[in-house]
């Protein structure tokens, strides 16, 4: 039998007002959990991170309306011991090949490795104008979550496809953590 | 030199920067969905105080509190957050005795931690201070 209880569901084009709306219902949902602050901030940030990450990069071709349900999800997933999250959207196929060099890179780094990626990626972006997280957002996820990030590339046509990843985020090792303090 | 005073949006924080009192302070929530529209005008401001009062007053003790007081941040935000501090540091170089405070609520690792990653990329000593809830 499944463990897995969907919490919270997107399915459709999202926008900017879409998520500020859907964070105060995520952060009420989790407040009804009675999670320590550290596990809510947790699951909070990456849900941030990855509805911004869908937002800023979705590709929507006029011809592509078919596809609009798929466009971009997000789900939040309550599962035996930890919370899980599935994000997707569509991508141009000639952006895999980089994304998929940068998310292979992120996964092959434990905890240490990441915080050094994030410092030279980081240090990278001093000064420099962008409005986009301009790939801190990824290793952000990983930082986070402590865990690798699942992802697949499903083929909608020769132009696109759906970019689909999956973060766990272990709440118990969490709650290990704040009764540390 | 007049003080910066932004108010908080929803999205965007408090800026309160004032030389007058030597305190500049960033507090609240940073989600916004302009990152480079809410933080530019900081950026500009702090090019004008290096201007109009590290080159150009007379006051022999220049001294600076950054206090961030953040309740969250997102990843874009974090870059901005960073380049302040990055400025704010370079101006040591010309006599400002700058101290760095970073706030966190009691139990916040998020918060905290992304603070002393802030701190391990500014290489400038931070003093971390618990807000007990």
């Amino acid at each position: 039998m499944s463990t897995k209880n969907l919490l919270f569901e997107h399915k459709g084009i999202l926008t900017f007002d879409k998520i500020n709306i859907y964070l105060s219902e995520i952060d009420l949902l989790l407040q009804s959990y009675n999670l320590p602050v550290a596990s809510r901030k947790i699951i909070y940030s990456i849900s941030v991170e990855c509805l911004e990450n869908i937002y800023r990069h979705f590709y929507l071709p006029e011809e592509n309306k078919l596809y609009t349900d798929n466009t971009c999800i997000f789900q939040l997933f309550e599962c035996q011991n930890h919370f899980e999250i599935i994000a997707a959207n569509q991508i141009l196929n000639k952006n895999i090949n980089n994304l998929k060099l940068k998310l292979d890179n992120i996964n092959k780094l434990d905890k240490k490795g990441l915080k050094a990626l994030y410092k030279n990626t980081m240090k990278s972006l001093i000064n420099k104008n962008i409005n986009n997280n301009a790939g801190i957002g990824l290793i952000e996820i990983a930082k986070l979550s402590e865990n690798n990030i699942k992802y697949e590339f499903q083929k909608i046509n020769n132009e696109t496809s759906l970019f689909k990843f999956c973060i766990y985020i272990n709440a118990i090792k969490c709650l290990t953590k704040e009764y540390a303090l | 030199m007049k003080p910066l005073i932004i108010p908080p949006t929803e999205f965007a924080p408090k800026f309160y920067f004032n030389p007058n009192e030597n305190i500049f302070e960033i507090s609240g929530f940073s989600r916004p969905e302009d990152v480079a529209a809410t933080y530019m005008p900081v950026i500009n401001y702090l090019k004008d105080y290096e201007l109009n009062y590290i080159d150009n007053t007379e006051i022999s003790e220049k001294s600076l509190t950054l206090s961030l007081k953040m309740k969250y941040f997102n990843s874009s935000s974090s870059k901005y957050l960073l380049d302040i501090i990055i400025f704010l540091i370079s101006l040591t170089k010309k006599g400002l005795n700058l101290k760095i405070e970073w706030y966190y609520d009691k139990g916040d690792d998020t918060i905290k931690e992304a603070g002393e990653d802030i701190n391990d990329i500014a290489e400038f000593p931070f003093t971390f201070i618990e807000v007990k809830n």
